[in-house]
């Protein structure tokens, strides 16, 4: 399968609650290339959670238009395009780790699927290096492990576009770490498009290849940010002092901008 | 027995190592077991020394030699009540269920039915026993009637909670890969709602011995309830104690046989940090 792009045109997204209505996102148009991986990084509430949810096709906008490789978020939810993977693993707690892996192909395809699923989970347990972990219940995993579960089960569907919403937001910074250096080692052995919803700056300039800095009220794309570190990315990258400078601007933007802001 | 009692039943659903947990739960029992034996031997001692009359209370050593003097009466009976118990939990099981379940299925049966259902637990069930007798005679009919309209309750109530409780993210999979409803309340919300199901049923079989003994009182012909009231009216007071022994001992086992059964099932779908039970 090729790869496939994102096309956001123009989503508005208002959420009405009794008398009052929030508009959550304005205007928000961005482009995503095929295979790349792009990142909204914004403080909470900025809608970035949203935004991911309506290019998945999960939620209709207000108004504007999504397309995946040029048809209708819809139509390529139907077509099984989408892979999610949540900040919470959502496992479920009864079935083994290459159970829950297959458990979504085994849905789509009935009963007679069950064994084509079993194997494709075995090879994506494997892509995310958990090989020897397929018979472990979610309870015996760490949150590591049990997000590279979830990771897995996305990849299983063979999606051509990968939604990941601050996936790694409950882990500890060094496990997080680790994971941002495997999500990019499984990037590179798969041509998906990921995008990568997070709050963490240094985690969106390690990953990304471009970065849609959002703002909250209301939620909009305040600048849109192309990461030229070369790839492979590892732990040099970090001290890169490109990367630092990333890091610098995307800092001075969400944080400086508010204390200025306040001051003001 | 109302909707606001809330009994605390938290289901247990480890996996790995539910000996442990098993043989840690019966070396729980001892201090119970002690006390329990202190109690007793002060009570015969008490009514000993200060001579209370056998009309009102019975010795613990009477009760126990009338449990083996009238063993076949009270088998008797003991066998009308269980029945009346298990059959009428049964029906409450198989009516709690669907109704959760049609309640989830369907919004607008939730929204219409759910609140009425909440508004009949405040009616004082016990109250309809003879209404129950009055309609359908000393026979079999009114006492599981009147143990269903007890027992469904706690039932449907835990199952409604536990079919809800599916993890909201879970649902969005599901449905990014165009799962049906019936796909998704079969493969994820009832596993996901069995152990609450299960906290329901504990609670359910309580309130089923409470239904049929009330119903026996009520009007019957035989069974432990009616043992029991025979007994108050002719002043036998060591077969109203006999009788009241068997019927809790009944209970209890049939308290600790849904937990078992209950065990079973967690080993087969563990999860961790199931909700309490509602009554």
């Amino acid at each position: 399968m090729s790869a496939t792009g994102i096309s956001v045109r123009g989503v508005e997204m208002v959420f009405h609650r009794k008398q009052e209505s929030q508009v959550v996102l304005r205007d928000v148009t961005l482009d995503v290339a095929a295979g790349r991986l792009v990142t909204l990084l914004g403080p909470s509430g900025c809608g970035k959670s949203t935004l991911l949810k309506i290019v998945g096709g999960l939620l209709a906008p207000t108004s504007g238009s999504v397309t995946i490789g040029g048809r209708p978020a819809e139509e390529a939810v139907k077509a099984r395009q989408i892979g999610l993977v949540f900040q919470r693993p959502a496992l479920l707690p009864w079935k083994s780790a290459l159970a829950n892996v297959s458990f979504l192909n085994e849905i789509i395809g009935g009963r007679g699927a069950k064994g084509a699923a079993r194997t494709t989970a075995e090879r994506m347990l494997d892509l995310v290096g958990l090989g020897d972990a397929g018979t472990k219940l979610p309870e015996e995993l760490s949150g590591g492990m049990a997000q590279r579960v979830s990771i897995a089960r996305a990849l299983a569907l063979d999606p051509a576009i990968l939604l990941m919403d601050e996936p790694f937001g409950a882990l500890d910074a060094i496990t997080r770490d680790r994971m941002n250096s495997s999500l990019l080692d499984i990037w590179s052995q798969t041509d998906k498009t990921i995008v990568f919803v997070t709050h963490s700056i240094a985690e969106a300039v390690f990953l990304s290849d471009e970065i849609h800095v959002m703002e909250a009220n209301p939620g909009r794309i305040v600048e849109t940010l192309t990461v030229e570190l070369p790839r492979p990315r590892t732990a040099a990258t970090l001290d890169d002092p490109r990367f630092v400078e990333y890091e610098r601007h995307l800092r001075q933007g969400l944080v400086g901008g508010a204390i200025e802001g306040v001051t003001a | 027995m109302s909707a606001d009692t809330i009994a605390q039943a938290v289901p247990t659903t480890r996996r790995r190592r539910p000996w442990a947990a098993l043989g840690r739960g019966l070396g729980g029992i001892w201090p119970s077991a002690l006390l329990a034996t202190l109690a007793v031997v002060a009570w015969e001692i008490v009514v000993d020394v200060f001579d209370v009359s056998h009309f009102v209370i019975a010795k613990p050593s009477e009760i126990a030699e009338e449990l083996v003097d009238k063993r076949e009466l009270l088998l008797d009976a003991l066998w009308i009540t269980t029945e009346e118990i298990v059959y009428g939990f049964a029906l409450s099981a198989v009516i709690g269920v669907l109704l959760a379940l049609v309640v989830a299925r369907f919004r607008w049966v939730d929204r219409a039915l759910y609140p009425l259902i909440v508004l009949f637990q405040n009616v004082p069930k016990v109250a309809l026993a003879p209404i129950f007798i009055l309609w359908f005679g000393y026979g079999l009919t009114p006492k599981l009637l009147l143990v269903v309209v007890i027992a469904f309750f706690p039932i449907t109530l835990n199952m409604r909670v536990g079919l809800q409780a599916v993890d909201g993210d879970l649902l969005l999979l599901m449905r990014s890969v165009g799962a049906s409803r019936g796909q998704i309340l079969r493969r994820i919300q009832i596993p996901t709602a069995l152990p609450y199901l299960f906290a329901g049923m504990r609670i359910a079989i309580t309130f089923c011995v409470i239904g049929a003994v009330v119903a026996e009182f009520a009007g019957a012909s035989e069974g432990l309830g009616y043992l029991i009231q025979y007994g108050s009216t002719q002043l036998d007071t060591p077969l109203v104690f006999s009788g009241l022994t068997v019927i809790s001992i009944l209970g209890l086992a049939l308290y600790y046989a849904m937990s078992a059964l209950e065990w079973l099932v967690a080993r087969r779908f563990p999860l961790p940090n199931a909700g309490q039970a509602q009554a």
